[in-house]
Parts: structure tokens; sequence; C-alpha cells
């Protein structure tokens, strides 16, 4: 599972100045809202326990109202950057009206969507407010690879009405897709589907196991030299991987658990008003309808989150922490124990670290 | 009257197709409507160009806010006058500002 937050660089001088402010200052620079986790797909890898998935959970979704409140408290507190994401966001009728009024109020507003349910409203709301970023996840460039994956008939045929409407009007959309056994081999006509239609695609075989603990998802993982051989496969993904490699290997990292934002600069709220530092970490929940987001956000909780020391052993010296996709909260989910590193995500990080040697060295001879 | 003289004269406020936002002490617009080619960043500010668009509220002219800056910052009349009006030009390029009708 990627990170949800990626800020990019807007101007390279201003966040270098910027950056450690927020740090220093603890700004919840960026989060998560999840505000459904029901969803029109069955995706067979998807995070979200299947009961939630389908609606039969017995919480309440936050009502619009109150989420425009969270947003008006969030925005108080700092947050620049903004991602919904579900549970397919799209299914809620009052998505327009919280999403306009995140965008109203200054946020930079990122949208998750499996894109099959584009309407005219949503081109409307596009138009008129377009977002920093809509993020569509293709799992495959036929009906047949990409149904294999979502599990319902006719939906590749409605993500792809829902990519063309959106770039037809202009809108800036980003494509991506979770690599699986069942899509593996169709993965380069992802990737040329994604050229033809212009627009930025990245994969990731990170498969975690269900928020619920089901360890469905996991069966449908890649082995990880299979991943990393399709990662090095581009050279442009080769050079980026080489490059942070080792510019990330210069620096001294955090002694800390958790080397990300995650409660730091970043948070993450469920559908139904539980706030955490991260979608994948649910110790240090706490409940927004008790209580205001930066009362969460200072809470003991949070600060006992953020102030986690010391990694695994294993983990803590290792040199490929940086490119093995080192997530706590990964390694949570799949063990129940957060300093326990994952065997999978270790020999992804073993595999990369190779393939990035032998790039370096096949660069240096040329 | 000189194109600088007729600027000075000018009065301008926020185009409402932007959000002026202050985390850890920096002004940022983001912008919300329009163009989808501004969409694509936001705006950062210095110290000065913060002050001159916390003054460019609909109600000062551009000669008015000049004065008043010359008051809070230790700078010759010439380069602020220069450099506000280029400041003022990158603003109605990117659609940040509107003219107030007199």
């Amino acid at each position: 599972m990627n990170c949800e937050h990626d800020p990019g660089a807007h101007s390279r001088a201003f966040f270098d100045r910027f950056y450690p402010k927020v740090l220093k200052d603890r700004i919840p620079l960026a989060g998560g809202i999840e505000l459904t986790n029901r969803c029109n797909l069955n995706c067979i890898h998807c995070y979200v326990s299947t009961s939630e998935r389908k609606g039969r959970g017995d919480q309440t979704e936050l009502s619009a109202r109150l989420w425009m409140n969270l947003i008006d408290q969030i925005t108080d507190a700092g947050c620049l950057f903004l991602l919904f994401t579900g549970g397919e966001t799209l299914l809620r009728p009052d998505f327009y009206d919280i999403y306009r009024h995140a965008c109203r109020s200054g946020l930079l507003v990122t949208v998750f969507t499996n894109g099959t349910l584009v309407t005219d409203r949503t081109i409307e709301t596009f138009d008129l407010y377009p977002p920093h970023s809509i993020e569509i996840s293709l799992y495959g460039a036929t009906a047949a690879t990409y149904e294999a994956v979502t599990g319902v008939a006719g939906s590749f045929e409605k993500c792809m009405q829902g990519i063309h409407r959106l770039k037809d009007h202009g809108v800036r959309l980003k494509l991506k897709t979770m690599l699986l056994t069942v899509n593996f081999n169709g993965l380069e006509e992802i990737e040329t589907l994604a050229a033809e239609l212009g627009a930025p695609f990245r994969f990731d075989a990170m498969i975690s196991p269900r928020l619920d603990g089901d360890p469905a998802p996991v069966k449908y993982r890649v082995k990880p030299k299979e991943a990393v051989k399709k990662e090095f496969s581009s050279p442009d993904r080769a050079q980026q991987l080489h490059d942070f490699f080792y510019r990330m290997n210069r620096q001294k990292l955090s002694e800390g658990l958790y080397q990300c934002g995650a409660g730091r600069n970043m948070f993450h709220i469920s559908p139904f008003g539980l706030m955490r530092p991260c979608l994948m970490v649910s110790g240090a929940s706490q409940d927004l309808l008790k209580s205001s987001f930066s009362n969460v956000w200072n809470s003991s909780n949070f600060r006992h989150f953020r102030e986690k020391e010391k990694a695994h052993d294993k983990c803590r010296e290792c040199d490929k922490k940086v490119v093995c996709g080192y997530c706590p909260g990964f390694f949570q989910l799949e063990s129940g124990n957060e300093m326990l590193c994952s065997e999978y995500l270790c020999d992804i990080g073993q595999e990369r670290k190779q393939a990035i040697l032998n790039f370096h060295e096949e660069v240096h001879k040329a | 009257m000189t194109a600088q003289e007729l600027e000075y004269k000018k009065v301008y406020c926020p185009s409402g197709k932007v959000v002026t936002r202050t985390i850890a002490d920096e002004t940022i617009l983001v912008p919300i409507s329009g163009n989808l080619a501004n969409m694509e960043r936001i705006f950062t500010l210095n110290e000065v160009g913060a002050s001159i668009w916390r003054l460019m509220d609909g109600k000062r002219s551009v000669q008015e806010i000049l004065r008043e800056l010359l008051q809070e910052f230790d700078v010759a009349e010439d380069q602020l006058a220069g450099d506000m009006v280029e400041f003022v030009e990158q603003l109605k390029r990117s659609d940040l500002i509107a003219e107030q009708s007199s």
C-alpha cells in the first residue's frame, strides 16, 4: 500500500524553508479523509474490511455538515494538502458539497476514485473547482484483467468512460495500479494505455492484509523478485529509485520507530470520525465527535505515537530501509507487531538494493 | 499622466479566485478556480509581498499602499515603487487581483 500523501514540490526554495518550520511546529500539513468505506467494486486486494465495503458495518458515516465543520478545524490548524479517499468517494451524493467546501477553504484537494461513477455533476464541479489531482486505479487495460481484480462485470468500461470524460475536460489525472498476481502480465499494457492517455502512472506491489486483519489480499502478492524486475524495466523508474537510495543513504535517518510524517505532520480520519496518525495505524485512534481536531492532534495518544522510539533491531541499521517500503503500520497489519519487520518488505528491499547497485554499475561502465 | 501615475491611482482587491492562507508564518495564495494552468501551483509571498497583499483590500489605491509600506519598511521609495508595480503586474497576469471600478 502506498503512502497516500505526496505533497510534491511546487517551489524547491519555498519548501526547503517551509517544511522545517512545519516539522518543528508539528503542523498537520497533510491529511486524508475517508468519506466512506462503501464501494461499488469488490477488489480482491482492498484493505477495507469486506463488511464495511458492502455497507454492512454498524457505524454511521459523518454527515456533510460534520465534515464541513471538521474541514474548518483542519484548515485552521494549518492543513494545506487534503486527500478524499474511500471506499469510493463518489458514492456519497454529498461528496460535491464537501469537496467544494474544502476547495473554498484554500485546501489543495486530491481525490482518489475508481472512476466508474463520473457524472455531469462530477465534471461541472471539477470544472468550477479544479482538484489538485485526481487519482484513478486502473487495474488492467482490458475488461478481463481489470474485472479479475474488481469482480464487477462492466466496471472496466465505466472506468474508461470516466477517465476519458475527465481527460476531455482537462482534469489533471494520475493513473495507478496495485501489482497483483492477476494483473501482473498486463502491466505493460496498462502503462501503454496510461501513456496514450497522457497520464502519469505508477504501480505498487505492497499488498497488506485488510485493516480488520483479514489476510485474504496477501495471496495476490507478486513475488519480490518479479515485482522489482517490473520496477526496473523502466529506465526512468530505475533512475529515480537509484537517486533516491543514494540521496537518502547520505542522510541521517530518525531513530524513531515511525520514519514518516504520520502523527507529525500527517493525519487520517475514518468515515466515522476516528482520527489516527495514518490509515494503517489504528492504535492512537480518537473520536472527533467527542473532541476537537486540535485536541486530538495535541493529545497524549498522538504525542506518545510521535515519540515512539527505536525501530526493530534488524531494521535500525539496515541500509535497505530507505527502499524496502519500511512501514511499522504495515508490520502491525501483517503480524500484529509494529516492531516485527515484514519478510515480504525485507525481500523487496533486498531485491531493490541489488537492482540499484547493478544499475549504478551499468551507468558507471557506460 | 504617465502610465505609472495612472497605475498608482488604481484600487485592487483579491479576485475571488484565490484563498489566502497563513501557515508556519508564510503567506500562501491558493488558487481555487479559474484558469486550470494556474491551478498547478500555489503562490508564496515574501514579507513585503504579504504586506502589499494584506493592504490590497479594494479601498486603498496603489499609491496609498506604497505610502503605508514606506512607513513599515526601511527601503528607498524608488526601489519600493518599482518593485511594487512589478508585483502588481504579476498578480494581474496571474488573475489573482481585480481592479475596483471607481
